[in-house]
């Protein structure tokens, strides 16, 4: 019972994960068709940048970062993904709007471009990622001891999806993805600023990869340059599974990639991916839109 | 134009455009007159959806000049030249079929429109008030014209694009969009696209006839109406006052 516990909680906390990182990719590709392979620099970014502002007030040598360092970094985080966003979205993406195939190679090679130069800066290995005392420390649940970091990602992306489904359905902008997803010419044509709509998407697509680069560094307890690219692949699992362009869609895929994961590679030590690529196929095969995806 | 002796809210001249490799427009001239309803008439690919995309901006002009109230819009973008007080109710309707009724009507309606246009809208079609947070997509396709037609009336338009609003709907609903396009007549400004002869007499002051993208007539929409051989030789409708023109 205490494996199924700690496995279950891990699971969710991989799944949220995920699902921060599926979530703004979700959103880029529901408005924008643009499938962004640099997705995972921002996740990366997002992890360095946490680690750095911590390590600005953690004292050398020690282990434990502060509570304030902490929180300033899952501040910094989604800020310097956001920026990076909107570069990639102002500076080498709108030009290509209306060439899909230059869109792919063009992220692709900022993705890689980007991760490199963490490995540049920070040199090419994994880096320790220092955490308050009281979010390595383990609470007890049902006899499992499971990290706080857990419950913390889990609770970050919650809020998260909370928050993403009241701007989809409260705001204008909301409004504005939701009905640029379906017919961007349309939404032209009532007098609305498309461009900017799209900066606007692929900066939360971006703070949303750096915030979750920033726990997601808590959970592993360390960054490295091929963290983000790493996680990406899941990502775009989850995005396809969940049905693209659908955020409720990629939080419920989460669920399932994270915990088929982490029971998959407990009982068989190595069956966890071989069991979500499955997952996939299966999906892929019987409902090719997505589990709530209406497109194809 | 025989009408207006003041100085036309919108006036196309030598404007080409093209969708992909097709020259479409070859050189469109022809103005609106403000408050009047002119009627942009043709046989199929004539060029009228692209005249009035165009005006819009989602086609871009080639060369020639598109004036909006003296102010050169040719080469803005849609959104700018909407925000000037341009409404346009596309030829497929194009709701937005996963937000509801209410919600469409909110997306469409600019910062700063008056609450008199959003009444005067859902006073037209009352229907629509009953089914705001019905999904757009589950309308019938009359409803949806009306959803189409009143996300240009919630804003203070001065000019209506208005393609085929009759298109593929019920006589019913032709009679009730009829209707709602009649009682703004006079206020706003409407060019009209439309192939049903009746309803454009009802509504068009003026009619401009489009052939192969160039105009070949302007004038009264009376005198159209009433001449079978310019309706033949424009038209090819043959003279019979019901057939689509």
């Amino acid at each position: 019972m205490t494996t199924i516990v700690l496995l279950t909680l891990t699971g969710l906390a991989l799944a949220a994960m995920y699902f921060l990182l599926a979530a703004g990719l979700a959103l880029i590709f529901g408005l924008m068709d643009v499938l962004n392979f640099a997705h995972g620099a921002f996740f990366t970014w997002g992890a360095y940048s946490a680690w750095w502002t911590i390590g600005r007030f953690t004292a050398a040598g020690s282990q434990e970062g502060s509570t304030g360092g902490f929180l300033l970094g899952v501040l910094v985080a989604p800020v310097v993904g956001a920026l990076l966003a909107v570069l990639v979205e102002v500076v080498l993406l709108r030009p290509l709007y209306k060439r899909p195939i230059y869109q792919v190679l063009v992220t692709l090679g900022a993705g890689l471009m980007l991760t490199q130069m963490t490995s540049v800066i920070w040199r090419p290995d994994a880096r320790f990622f220092p955490q308050p005392g009281w979010l390595a420390d383990t609470s007890t649940v049902l006899g499992a001891r499971v990290p706080n970091n857990r419950f913390l990602l889990i609770a970050a992306a919650l809020v998260v999806l909370g928050g993403m489904l009241l701007f989809l359905k409260r705001t204008r902008y909301g409004l504005v993805v939701r009905a640029g997803a379906e017919n961007r010419e349309m939404v032209r044509a009532l007098g609305i600023d498309v461009d900017r709509a799209f900066t606007l998407v692929f900066a939360l697509g971006g703070a949303l990869a750096g915030l979750g680069g920033a726990f997601g560094a808590a959970y592993f307890g360390s960054v490295e340059p091929t963290f983000g690219s790493v996680n990406l692949i899941f990502a775009f699992i989850v995005v396809v599974i969940g049905g693209l362009g659908s955020v409720t869609g990629s939080a419920l895929a989460a669920v399932i990639i994270g915990l088929a994961q982490q029971f998959g590679n407990y009982y068989t030590t190595w069956a966890g991916d071989f069991v979500v690529v499955l997952l996939l196929a299966a999906v892929l095969l019987l409902r090719p839109g997505g589990l709530l995806g209406d497109r194809t | 134009m025989s009408t207006p002796a003041v100085d036309p809210l919108l006036r196309l001249a030598g404007v080409h455009a093209y969708i992909g490799e097709s020259h479409i427009l070859q050189g469109v001239d022809f103005a609106v007159a403000p408050n009047r309803v002119t009627v942009l008439l043709g046989r199929n690919g004539a060029g009228k959806t692209t005249t009035l995309r165009t005006i819009l901006g989602l086609v871009p002009a080639a060369s020639g000049t598109i004036t909006f109230d003296g102010v050169e819009i040719g080469t803005e973008k849609p959104h700018h030249v909407v925000r000037r007080g341009v409404g346009y109710v596309p030829e497929d309707r194009d709701v937005f079929a996963g937000l509801t009724v209410a919600q469409n009507l909110r997306l469409a309606q600019r910062p700063g429109a008056s609450r008199e246009r959003w009444a005067l809208a859902h006073a037209l079609f009352p229907d629509l008030e009953r089914r705001a947070d019905q999904r757009a997509g589950s309308l019938s396709g009359g409803q949806q014209q009306m959803v189409a037609i009143a996300r240009a009336l919630v804003n203070d338009n001065r000019l209506l694009l208005v393609d085929e609003p009759s298109k593929g709907l019920a006589p019913v609903v032709v009679a009730q969009v009829t209707e709602a396009l009649a009682a703004i007549k006079g206020t706003t400004t409407i060019l009209l696209v439309e192939q049903n002869l009746a309803m454009a007499q009802a509504l068009a002051d003026d009619a401009v006839v489009l052939d192969d993208g160039r105009v070949v007539y302007t004038g009264p929409m009376a005198e159209l109406a009433a001449d079978e051989a310019l309706q033949t030789r424009y038209l090819g409708a043959g003279g019979h006052a019901t057939a689509h023109v």
